[in-house]
């Protein structure tokens, strides 16, 4: 009698068709066994047609299968039940067709079917009818068959070896990541060997390199648990996995306020997915791993909100696996335009266009220079205008998916709002190199003249990387350190073809900050502006203590808004300290904070010495504003750009740059040391910053700009 | 001097027919038809008949197609459709199958035991990387070394490609691209054209868009089914307008009842569907909801049934789905599944109902090719699919149609009734003249035309025609 062991992980899906095909078996001669993960009472078959069998609970496992249980998939899961199931090893071996009724029963039967070789192995029921159906036509060819195919296949005896080594490997592995280990160089530093050493398999691998790293960020080493990571996935050959281990990870240490040192790893990995989605042609894969990137390589903790950045360490390094990726490539493809731009006609004003989205602070004056200027027509045209296209120009998704298909219907949207602006405007003036540069650079220009302003944040954006520069003919900065970091950050904008990269420092009238200052303010020390953490004011209380060490009589004046520690943890760590240190000096009356105010200069009255304290700067108006006042300035290196091809050096007199505290606190002595030698001081600064930077002397950059 | 013919070898799972070609100086064609007779699918027809015009137009022709055994895998073989093929034909099989419908575990991985579905994302993957084709796609260099060794030993005068699957393109591309051997796309249903939902499948900028575009613009003809998809692709194209044709389905008459049956009082009325069931279950649902509703309160329906007669489902889930339940659930209320139908059998199915179901998926793009043989077929025809339909553009001249009411299930049961109330009404004479209206949809009739086209195109090719005749 021909025997069917049919295998189900849970309750049949489709009942009729099982209990029909069971009425089928059974007429036909056949004896059925059914063997199920749940409870056998719940499987309905004609009566007398079949017998019906449960596996053995988890808890009776052995201790070892036991604890594999708990992490193992599904599939696995049954087979740990049915090989501790002896009645079950005798059915298999008497089956002549094994059948695996779902996917959760497919390695179950994958597993019989090495050990009884004699029998059919099928999934489905109607390959079950079809396999019964042969046998009965060549009886005595499967009767030969269970004759010659004796015994198990001899990978299971490897396999079984395997397995035991492998769960005394790991317990040796549990035992050897303690403390003791790992709190030594020495013994990270063999975890970290071992994790990347060939043939450990990528499930042992993330799972070594998952108790390693939970170990070593309990005992306060995220960088070595960083390390470890990148390690363990080195050689991971699952890329779905790598990708998903590595983002999961870095969200988690970014969401506990650390800077992970495997983001490069993890854009890289998800990079990697999404090139191999676009040679499928997986727009949808391509894009949702594009987008994964942005707040792995962009993520504003890593970049504003801290003190540092891998970024401005090496920006062309940090960025490489962008660039280097064929869906990096495809995102700033060129796609060129049908003509160049030409200059307007003579017989009509220039029209020119600003195109904005939210912020026109630094606007202003340009704009109003131009509005009164009759060789100008001046429209103004801000996404934010308009209510019902607006979330356009917040859908980065759909813009990325834009560039890499070539075409959309969010494209075909963009196109529909941007054009009758370009068909009017001989020049476009795009104000931050964001979101609505890039939509605008996927449409055509024609002959338009494009032009587009980068300060400072958005150079370590994804935006830059968005954005057509076929389509660009002038990328102009606002100053040299914030040009020569963006070329490398974006190293196409050094190739032929790439838009020019003029540097025009912002417009700014500086005649209105000239008034006269007590002579008490000698000893105020000002910062105008420090709502961003890169303003760095715990640097102003430094050389405020450093001062007062020697004489108390300065103190520290802070203009504007403060810290906002909200946005995240990194920036709520930074806020923490600030309050606690300015509540200490605000009772020593060291600081006087005139917080948010519309006369700033009016506010500079009272300051004597200007600062510059932060990590980066595009230009630092407010500094210049002081500068203007005719305070002392005193200005950090900026650390994101200090020792680089262009920094704070490159835009202000060497004399004004300080590199440490202490510095600034002699340079601010010396300065100050009598009210003749600090006014002196102010007036050449005021003098220097007039000639300069004042509207009157930038405007005709502008000019040349415009009309070149 | 003729050239002769050298054997193409024996590296091949089956060849049916000779390997050396006879030596009658006839130009060669080969045609890369995977789903060929004796692949019980409905698109072996259009094949078999293709070969066959080709044939007599001429040309000595040589099938490429897959082996048995991967039929097996899907929806199995009809021996029966072999039958018709033309013996001078050759049919040469290549040994690939499709690996997601094994369903033997021994052949499985570890992996595939245990993260199926993983495995199934993976093998996609597999096959996308090699051409944009989630199933086939991982075909491309077999068949691209197939076609060319086969080039090689037994040269080809024209190709003939049918898609899907569109993998053959590759091939057909590779061929042109190293031997300038010109060829004729049967695009059937199209590739860039989404035939379910309309619109777009993909982007000219796409990987696909890619493919297709280059190969339409060297391919001597393209055929499609239907008008819609004609002009989907003459808009998409407009400099290939001029080789773009319409070469329907059709029908074969050997699958149509001599007679017309008329229905028998005394027992209920036959319904019956013929095809493979590959609608949302939701649909199926509604149209069994109607069904039910129908037969309960309509006199004429009283002990009617309604057969289910094809395939269902593929590989594991062969007659192992939600189509089986459901069909099991109305048992009751004279539903019955009978299984496939070899093609030789066809006519008798026909003959032994008093109205067709026609079931089709899709819109305005979706011909399929039953509604050919339903309206040959001369019985009442129940249309369940969307209104705005190729299939209506084919049946609106009958008046033995119920008409398309989408799968409205109140719609569908009046349907029921006004089929039952047409099969006790309809006369012998209504029945005669709709099988006469139906003759220009004889399959002969729509691919020999466009067989003979290509035919004359190709061989008047000067430089082909010395070839020939050297």
């Amino acid at each position: 009698m021909t025997e069917v062991l049919i295998v189900t992980n849970w309750i049949p899906g489709r009942p009729t068709v099982l209990a029909d095909t069971v009425q089928q078996l059974h007429d036909s001669g056949v004896r059925v066994t059914i063997v199920s993960g749940c409870d056998p009472e719940k499987i309905s078959v004609p009566e007398g047609t079949a017998t019906l069998h449960g596996l053995p609970a988890v808890k009776s496992l052995p201790r070892d299968d036991r604890a594999e249980y708990k992490r193992a998939v599904k599939g696995r899961k049954l087979w740990l039940r049915a090989r501790a199931d002896r009645k079950l090893r005798r059915l298999a071996g008497a089956a002549d067709v094994l059948v695996a009724l779902d996917a959760n029963a497919l390695h179950t039967v994958w597993q019989l079917s090495r050990r009884y070789r004699a029998s059919d192995a099928v999934v489905g029921l109607a390959p079950a009818l079809a396999a019964v159906a042969r046998r009965a036509e060549n009886p005595s060819r499967y009767a030969r068959r269970r004759v010659v195919r004796r015994g198990p296949s001899p990978v299971v005896a490897v396999a079984a070896v395997r397995e035991r080594a492998d769960r005394l490997v790991d317990k040796v592995a549990r035992r050897g990541s303690g403390r003791r280990v790992l709190g030594r160089p020495g013994g990270r530093r063999a975890w970290e060997l071992l994790l990347d050493a060939p043939g450990l398999g990528d499930t042992r691998r993330i799972r070594w390199g998952e108790q390693i790293t939970e170990r070593l960020l309990a005992m306060g080493l995220p960088d070595a648990a960083g390390a470890a990571r990148i390690a363990a996935t080195r050689r991971l050959h699952a890329r779905a996995t790598k990708a998903e281990w590595l983002r999961e990870a870095a969200t988690a240490e970014l969401e506990a306020g650390r800077i992970p040192v495997f983001l490069r790893e993890a854009a890289a990995a998800e990079l990697d997915l999404a090139d191999k989605a676009l040679a499928r042609d997986d727009l949808t894969e391509a894009t949702r791993s594009v987008s994964r990137i942005i707040p792995l390589l962009f993520n504003r903790a890593v970049h504003f909100d801290s003190l540092e950045s891998p970024s401005a360490k090496d920006p062309a390094g940090f960025l490489a696996p962008l660039h280097r990726s064929k869906a990096g490539q495809a995102l700033v493809a060129p796609r060129g335009r049908r003509t160049p731009a030409v200059a307007p006609p003579g017989d009509r004003p220039h029209r020119l266009l600003f195109l904005t989205r939210a912020n026109e602070y630094f606007l202003g004056d340009i704009r109003e220079r131009y509005d009164a200027d009759p060789r100008f027509e001046v429209r103004r045209f801000s996404l934010l205008d308009d209510e019902e296209r607006e979330p356009l120009s917040r859908q980065t998704g759909k813009l990325v998916r834009h560039l890499l298909a070539g075409n959309s219907e969010y494209g075909d949207q963009v196109r529909e709002w941007f054009a009758p602006h370009i068909e009017w405007a001989d020049t476009i003036f795009v104000d931050w190199c964001l979101g609505h540069a890039a939509m605008l650079t996927t449409v055509d220009p024609g002959s338009t003249r494009i032009i587009v302003r980068l300060h400072s944040y958005e150079a370590f954006t994804v935006f830059p990387h968005l954005i057509d520069m076929s389509r660009v003919d002038d990328l102009v900065f606002v100053s040299e350190p914030l040009r020569e970091f963006t070329l490398d950050v974006a190293p196409r904008l050094r190739e032929p073809g790439a838009p020019r990269t003029p540097v025009i420092t912002n417009a700014v009238k500086l005649d209105r900050y000239r008034r006269p200052k007590a002579d008490e303010a000698r000893f105020n020390l000002g910062l105008v502006g420090l709502s961003a953490i890169a303003k760095d004011p715990l640097w102003a209380f430094e050389v405020l203590r450093e001062l007062r060490r020697r004489d108390d009589r300065y103190k520290l004046v802070l203009i504007g808004k403060e810290i906002d520690g909200s946005p995240n943890a990194t920036a709520a760590a930074y806020h923490r300290r600030f309050a606690a240190e300015l509540e200490k000096l605000e009772g020593q009356g060291a600081v006087r904070r005139v917080g948010q105010t519309d006369d700033v200069p009016a506010a500079l009255t009272d300051v004597g010495v200007i600062l510059s304290t932060s990590v980066r700067e595009s230009f630092h108006l407010g500094l210049i504003e002081g500068a203007a006042s005719g305070a002392v300035p005193v200005v950090r290196d900026w650390p994101f750009f200090a020792g680089g091809k262009a920094s704070a050096r490159s835009i202000f007199p060497s004399d004004w740059i300080v590199t440490t505290p202490q510095a600034a606190a002699d340079r601010i002595m010396a300065q100050t040391a009598t009210d003749e030698s600090w006014r002196k001081a102010g007036e050449a600064a005021a003098a220097h910053a007039m000639i300069t930077w004042d509207w009157s002397v930038t405007q005709a950059e502008y000019d040349r700009l415009l009309l070149s | 001097m003729i050239r002769r013919p050298r054997s193409i070898g024996r590296r091949w799972a089956r060849v049916t027919g000779p390997r050396r070609r006879p030596d009658t100086g006839r130009p060669h064609a080969y045609y890369l038809a995977i789903g060929f007779p004796p692949a019980a699918k409905s698109c072996a027809y259009r094949m078999r008949e293709t070969a066959n015009q080709l044939y007599a137009a001429g040309w000595d022709v040589t099938v490429i197609t897959i082996c048995q055994e991967a039929w097996e895998r899907e929806f199995g073989l009809d021996h029966s459709l072999s039958a018709d093929v033309d013996p001078g034909v050759r049919i040469v099989e290549l040994p690939l199958m499709r690996e997601d419908l094994d369903t033997d575990v021994r052949n499985f991985s570890e992996r595939r035991s245990l993260l199926p579905s993983e495995w199934g994302v993976e093998e996609v993957h597999r096959h996308l990387e090699q051409f944009p084709e989630p199933r086939f796609g991982g075909w491309r260099p077999a068949l691209e070394a197939a076609l060319l060794d086969l080039h090689r030993r037994d040269p080809a005068d024209l190709l003939v490609t049918t898609c899907a699957p569109y993998v053959n393109l590759s091939a057909t591309w590779r061929l042109w691209q190293e031997h300038r051997v010109p060829y004729v796309v049967d695009f059937r249903d199209g590739w860039s054209v989404d035939v379910i939902g309309g619109g777009e499948a993909f982007t000219k900028h796409s990987i696909s868009g890619r493919w297709e575009a280059k190969l339409l613009d060297a391919a001597v003809a393209v055929w499609c089914v239907n008008d819609p998809i004609a002009q989907h692709y003459r808009e998409r194209y407009p400099e290939l307008a001029e080789k773009i044709s319409v070469v329907r389905n059709g029908y074969d008459e050997a699958s149509v009842p001599a007679v017309t049956r008329l229905p028998d009082p005394a027992e209920g009325l036959r319904f019956g569907y013929l095809g493979t069931l590959t609608f949302q279950p939701k649909l199926f649902a509604a149209v069994l909801d109607a069904w039910r509703a129908a037969r309960a309160d309509d006199p004429l329906l009283a002990g009617a049934t309604l057969d289910f007669r094809g395939h269902i489902g593929a590989g594991s889930a062969r007659e192992d789905n939600a189509y089986m339940e459901m069909l099991s659930a109305a048992h009751a209320d004279g539903v019955r599944f009978g299984g496939p139908v070899p093609k030789a059998e066809v006519a008798d199915v026909y003959a032994s109902w008093d109205v067709i179901l026609l079931l089709v998926i899709g819109g305005r793009f979706m011909t399929s090719g039953k509604v050919y043989e339903a309206l040959a077929s001369g019985l009442p025809v129940i249309s369940a699919h969307e209104a705005e339909h190729d299939a209506s553009t084919v049946m609106s001249a009958s008046p033995l149609w119920t008409g398309a009411v989408g799968f409205d299930p109140d719609l569908l049961a009046a349907s029921f009734r006004a089929a039952a109330r047409l099969a006790r009404e309809a006369t012998a004479e209504d029945r005669a003249a709709v099988r006469a209206g139906a003759l220009r949809y004889a399959r002969a009739a729509q691919i020999e035309p466009a067989v003979r086209h290509v035919t004359a195109t190709v061989l008047k090719t000067p430089v082909l025609a010395g070839e020939l005749s050297a």
